[in-house]
């Protein structure tokens, strides 16, 4: 193993793009990392008039992946997959102008049209499957991108209104303030997917023989809410990024 | 959207103001202030959300006033702001948001607050009727309201209904606390009933609503912040009110309940509810032009003058219609100042409610007061 290694530097200073035949066909590794995104609209609606805070929150993934080179011995194209437990979460505050709501509870149903501020908070615990097409650059860097499909185990989206008013129906309806305190809050939950898939893309740096570093982008493909709710007028995506050091076995 | 961008989002959706996109020009349609030019206002206008009503002095001639505006920044209102006009009836104006998606209209009414009577009189004193056969659909939610003998609409009575339709448990007029009933003592009546306020009602800490009808107005921009404060009593009164009269039909419902402390009712065994009847006279100054919910009747409040109260022993079931008949008793060391009561300083609320502690959302669900044939009687001038 070591001289191959020692020829694989010697091939790296020689020519850093030519391929070492020395990987194995499976490599299998774990690793450990943090999520940091949001659940995102794709573009900011116009009522979103700022953003004044957020927080990414702590979000830990755990995942094993598999690596499995294709074609003969000296192909750069991997195929890379595995299965990772993670937490997508982040807490936004926003203030919004003329932003158009609608919710239904039994029989009960209050639409409107709010100016003011709307705390966000989302939390989604997953399983998640990926399955991406690698590219060895170098034996330690590997560019990879592709898909991925979670399964939600737990899931929240919740948040409150406050410091300002709603316009009962729409904009020329009467008029509720909320100030001193005053605020309603909201929950989702059974209105997001259990399911839910996007794209992914990133890079893989293995610092030493067994020891290597990730950075992944996973964009979201899939509203994160059902298709027949309507009470938040735009639809929202997880975009979130996961730094992760990992260990090849 | 190129993928770029995507990313880009994603890792600076903190910084994310740079993506923030133009202001939308405004969509909302109101009428902030309006206003008289010269000495001729009584009492500031009164402004609600698609009626305004100001008070001019008595002998305001009304063929040819101009009432001034000012609206939503970039509205645009027709007629235009300073337009004179015939406001012996009340005059329409249509006020355009600035995104010109929206149209607001407006009634407008210019009133001396003189009341016209009715019902018997005699030389000392006269009588005005409350009958409660006039009642629309306002937004969904019905208002009664009173007409002069030529048909015109003298005033609106307020309720709390406007706080209830944003519970959306209302379908129909019936569904409302608030609500005409056809067969009352005489011809149709007003019924005010106790209801729950669903899912929105406990969400906010408000799980009961009682049925109230009363002189004054509904701020709903208060409802949720200070509703004690949104009920606002008091219309102006240029006459002495001497009693109040009528007839009232009251069936508690069956279980009375209080609020947890969490937003939700929890029953209180052994207590009946009771309905509430009263009346309070008073001068409307600028600093409290109004009495509020909170504690309309306080001993120590310096601006009233009397009050007429239903005695609680009669506040609770009737079993069937009966008469009532209660005098406005003057407060120790309060006199009416004839100069005051001509200039419009003085204001008068009658307030009737379904359960006397629904300021509190306390009441039994269901509890049904009914109310017809009111007479208030005036000291003649």
């Amino acid at each position: 193993m070591k001289h191959l290694i020692i020829i694989t530097a010697f091939v790296l200073a020689i020519a850093n793009s030519i391929y070492s035949q020395d990987e194995k066909r499976f490599d299998f590794s774990i690793r450990a990392g943090l999520n940091i995104g949001a659940a995102a609209p794709a573009s900011i609606p116009q009522e979103i008039r700022a953003i004044e805070g957020y927080s990414p929150n702590f979000n830990g993934s755990v995942a094993g992946r598999v690596a499995m080179r294709m074609g003969h011995e000296t192909s750069r194209w991997h195929l890379v997959s595995g299965i990772s437990v993670e937490r997508k979460s982040m807490t936004t505050s926003a203030r919004v102008k003329s932003y158009s709501t609608e919710i239904d509870n039994g029989g009960s149903h209050v639409g409107g049209v709010w100016t003011g501020m709307v705390d966000t908070r989302y939390s989604a615990h997953a399983i998640t499957v990926p399955l991406m097409a690698g590219f060895v650059v170098t034996p330690r860097l590997r560019l990879q991108a592709g898909v991925w499909a979670s399964a939600l185990v737990s899931r929240a989206f919740g948040g409150k209104v406050y410091d300002g008013y709603l316009r009962e129906g729409d904009p020329t309806g009467e008029k509720i303030v909320f100030a001193n305190g005053s605020e309603a809050e909201y929950e989702f939950d059974d209105q997001l997917r259990s399911l839910q898939c996007g794209l992914m893309a990133g890079v893989e740096y293995r610092f030493c023989q067994h020891w290597l570093i990730g950075a992944e982008l996973s964009y979201g493909l899939t509203n994160i809410f059902h298709a027949d709710f309507k009470t938040v007028s735009f639809a929202m995506y997880p975009i979130f990024g996961n730094l992760s050091i990992g260990y090849r076995l | 959207m190129k993928r770029t961008h995507f990313l880009l989002m994603a890792a600076l959706i903190a910084l994310c103001t740079g993506c923030i996109k133009e202001e939308a020009p405004n969509a909302e349609a109101d009428i902030i202030e309006c206003w008289l030019e010269g000495d001729i206002m009584s009492r500031a206008a009164e402004i609600g959300n698609d009626t305004i009503t100001l008070f001019v002095k008595s002998g305001t001639k009304m063929d040819n006033l101009a009432p001034h505006f000012r609206l939503t920044e970039g509205a645009t209102i027709e007629p235009k702001s300073g337009t004179a006009l015939s406001f012996v009836t009340p005059q329409y104006y249509t006020v355009t948001s600035q995104d010109g998606q929206w149209r607001k209209r407006y009634g407008i009414r210019i009133t001396t607050g003189e009341m016209p009577f009715g019902g018997e009189s005699s030389d000392e004193i006269t009588e005005i009727a409350f009958d409660f056969e006039h009642v629309k659909s306002k937004s969904n939610y019905p208002v009664f309201y009173e007409v002069s003998s030529t048909g015109e609409n003298l005033f609106d009575w307020s309720s709390g209904n406007a706080g209830f339709a944003l519970t959306g448990m209302a379908s129909s007029d019936a569904d409302y606390p608030t609500h005409q009933n056809a067969n009352g003592y005489d011809g149709a009546c007003a019924e005010l009933t106790t209801c729950r306020t669903g899912f929105f009602g406990e969400m906010s800490g408000k799980p009961l609503a009682a049925g109230n009808l009363f002189l004054g107005n509904f701020n709903m921009s208060r409802a949720l912040t200070a509703p004690l404060e949104a009920t606002q009593f008091g219309m102006m009164f240029k006459n002495v009110p001497d009693s109040l009269s009528g007839w009232i039909n009251y069936t508690p419902g069956e279980t009375y309940y209080e609020p947890d402390g969490t937003g939700k009712l929890k029953a209180v065994s052994d207590k009946r509810d009771q309905c509430s009847l009263y009346a309070i006279f008073f001068e409307a100054t600028e600093e409290a032009p109004y009495v509020t919910g909170d504690n309309p009747l306080s001993a120590t409040n310096p601006n009233i003058i009397s009050t007429a109260e239903l005695p609680e022993a009669e506040c609770n079931a009737t079993n069937g219609w009966v008469p009532f008949k209660i005098p406005f008793v003057m407060r120790a060391g309060k006199t009416v100042d004839a100069e005051k009561l001509k200039a419009g300083k003085y204001s008068l609320a009658i307030i009737f409610s379904s359960s006397s502690g629904g300021a509190e959302f306390k009441g039994a669900i269901g509890s049904r007061l009914q109310i017809d044939r009111v007479r208030l009687k005036v000291k003649a001038q």
